[in-house]
C-alpha cells in the first residue's frame, strides 16, 4: 500500500464518520453550563491553598518576630529573617505560577503551548530548590556572642564547619534540583511517588519537545 | 469573570462542521471509550471558551486544530483521566454502527494502531498529514518551520511504507 492509498484510506474513514457520527447539541449546551460552574481548575485550587497557607504562616511568624525580636539574639533574628525571606520568595513564585496558568492560551501553536504547560508543571521543582536555601538557618539560630567569645574553639571547630556544611547542602540542592538531573539516582529517590509523577512527566516532555524541534 | 451560559449559534455550526476532526483526534489520543468521551467534552468546552476570542486573521481550521491538539496532548500527558469531566448521561458524539468492507476495516485498524504507537507530537503531525494539510498550515499549527515539517513528513511516509508493506 503506497502513501496515496493510505491517504485514500483516511478519506474513506472520514466518509464513514460523516455518515455515522452525530453531535448531541442538547448535551453540548448542558456541558457548557456544568463546566462553567466548575470554573476553578484543580491546579489553580491547589496553588491557591498553598498560597493561603504560606501567607498565613508568614504573617504569623512576622507578627511574633516583630513583637519579640528585641528578646532574641542577633543570630536568631537573622535566622528568622532568612526563613521569612525564603517563604516570601516561594509564595511569590506560586503567585507567578497562578498568573501563568491564567495566561495559558490553547490557541497558540502546539509546541509553544505545550512548552509553557510543561515548564509550568516543572517550575514547582524550583520552589523546592529555593526552600533549600534556608538550610543554613538550622545552624545559625543557636549561635550567640557568648559562644564566640567564651567558647571560641567550639564556635570555630564545631559551629562554623556545621554552618559551612549546611550552606553547602542548601546551595547544592538549590542548584541541582533541576529537571536535567531527573535521571540521577538521588533525584529519583527524592522525588519518588505519585505526587511527583506529573512533574517528572513534564520534565520528560520538555526533553521530547526540544528533540522534536531539533530533529 | 462570568462566562456566557449559552453558545452562539455559529459555534454549534462550527462544531457540527468539524465533528469528524474532533472525533479523529479523540480516537488518536485515547484508546478507551470513556476517556474518548471525556476528551471530546474537554475539546468542545475549550473551543467554546476560546470562540469569543477567535481571531479572524487566522484560518478557522488552524485555530481549531491548535486547540483540539493542545487539549488532547495535555489530556494525554495529565494521566489521561480528566478530573473535571462532567457526567452527562448520553454520549456527546453518537456513533451509528456501519460495517465497512473487511479489507478496508483491517487496513484502517492497522493505520489507527500505527498512529496510536507514535509519540504525542508525531501523532499530531501524522493526523495533519493524513488530513492533507499544507506544510505551511502544519507548521503554523505545530510551531515548527516548513522545512522541518517536510523532513518529518518524509520520515512518516517512510515509516508508513515499511509498516504497510508487511500487511
Amino acid at each position: 500500500m503506497d502513501n496515496l492509498e493510505i491517504i485514500s484510506l483516511w478519506k474513506q474513514y472520514d466518509e464513514k464518520l460523516e455518515k455515522t457520527i452525530s453531535l448531541n447539541h442538547k448535551l453540548i449546551a448542558e456541558l457548557q453550563q456544568q463546566k462553567a460552574k466548575s470554573a476553578l481548575k484543580p491546579a489553580r485550587n491547589y496553588k491557591l491553598i498553598a498560597i493561603a497557607v504560606g501567607v498565613t504562616y508568614a504573617v504569623t511568624v512576622a507578627y511574633f518576630w516583630y513583637h519579640l525580636n528585641s528578646l532574641a539574639s542577633l543570630f536568631v533574628n537573622l535566622s528568622i529573617g532568612i526563613h521569612l525571606a525564603v517563604i516570601v520568595i516561594a509564595i511569590g513564585m506560586y503567585i507567578r505560577q497562578l498568573v501563568l496558568i491564567s495566561e495559558i492560551d490553547r490557541s497558540e501553536n502546539v509546541l509553544q503551548m505545550q512548552h509553557k504547560m510543561a515548564k509550568l508543571r516543572h517550575s514547582t521543582l524550583k520552589v523546592i530548590g529555593i526552600c533549600f536555601l534556608q538550610f543554613p538557618v538550622f545552624a545559625t539560630w543557636n549561635i550567640s556572642f557568648e559562644l564566640i567569645t567564651e567558647q571560641p574553639w567550639a564556635f570555630w571547630f564545631i559551629q562554623v564547619p556545621i554552618l559551612g556544611l549546611f550552606t553547602y547542602i542548601g546551595v547544592w540542592f538549590f542548584k541541582n534540583i533541576d529537571i536535567k538531573n531527573m535521571d540521577k539516582r538521588w533525584f529519583r529517590m527524592m522525588f519518588y511517588g505519585a505526587e511527583w509523577s506529573s512533574i517528572l512527566r513534564a520534565g520528560n516532555f520538555l526533553k521530547e519537545i526540544e528533540d522534536f524541534e531539533k530533529s | 469573570m462570568q462566562e456566557k451560559l449559552t453558545a452562539p449559534p455559529d459555534f454549534l455550526t462550527m462544531i457540527e462542521a468539524n465533528k469528524r476532526i474532533i472525533f479523529k483526534i479523540c480516537n488518536a489520543y485515547c484508546q478507551n471509550i470513556n476517556d474518548r468521551e471525556d476528551l471530546a467534552q474537554e475539546i468542545i468546552y475549550q473551543l467554546w471558551r476560546s470562540w469569543a476570542g477567535f481571531n479572524s486573521n487566522y484560518k478557522l481550521s488552524t485555530w481549531m486544530y491548535r486547540i483540539a491538539l493542545n487539549v488532547a496532548i495535555t489530556f494525554y500527558r495529565g494521566g489521561k483521566k480528566n478530573k473535571e469531566t462532567i457526567l452527562i448521561g448520553d454520549h456527546l458524539i453518537e456513533i451509528a454502527d456501519e460495517h465497512l468492507d473487511d479489507g478496508l476495516e483491517h487496513n484502517l485498524n492497522a493505520l489507527q494502531k500505527f498512529i496510536n504507537e507514535l509519540k504525542e507530537l508525531d501523532r499530531a503531525l501524522m493526523i495533519l498529514y493524513l488530513e492533507e494539510k499544507s506544510h505551511k498550515e502544519i507548521a503554523e499549527i505545530i510551531g515548527i518551520s516548513t522545512t522541518n515539517v517536510a523532513t518529518k513528513i518524509g520520515r512518516i511516509k517512510e515509516q508508513l511504507k515499511v509498516k504497510f508493506s508487511t500487511l
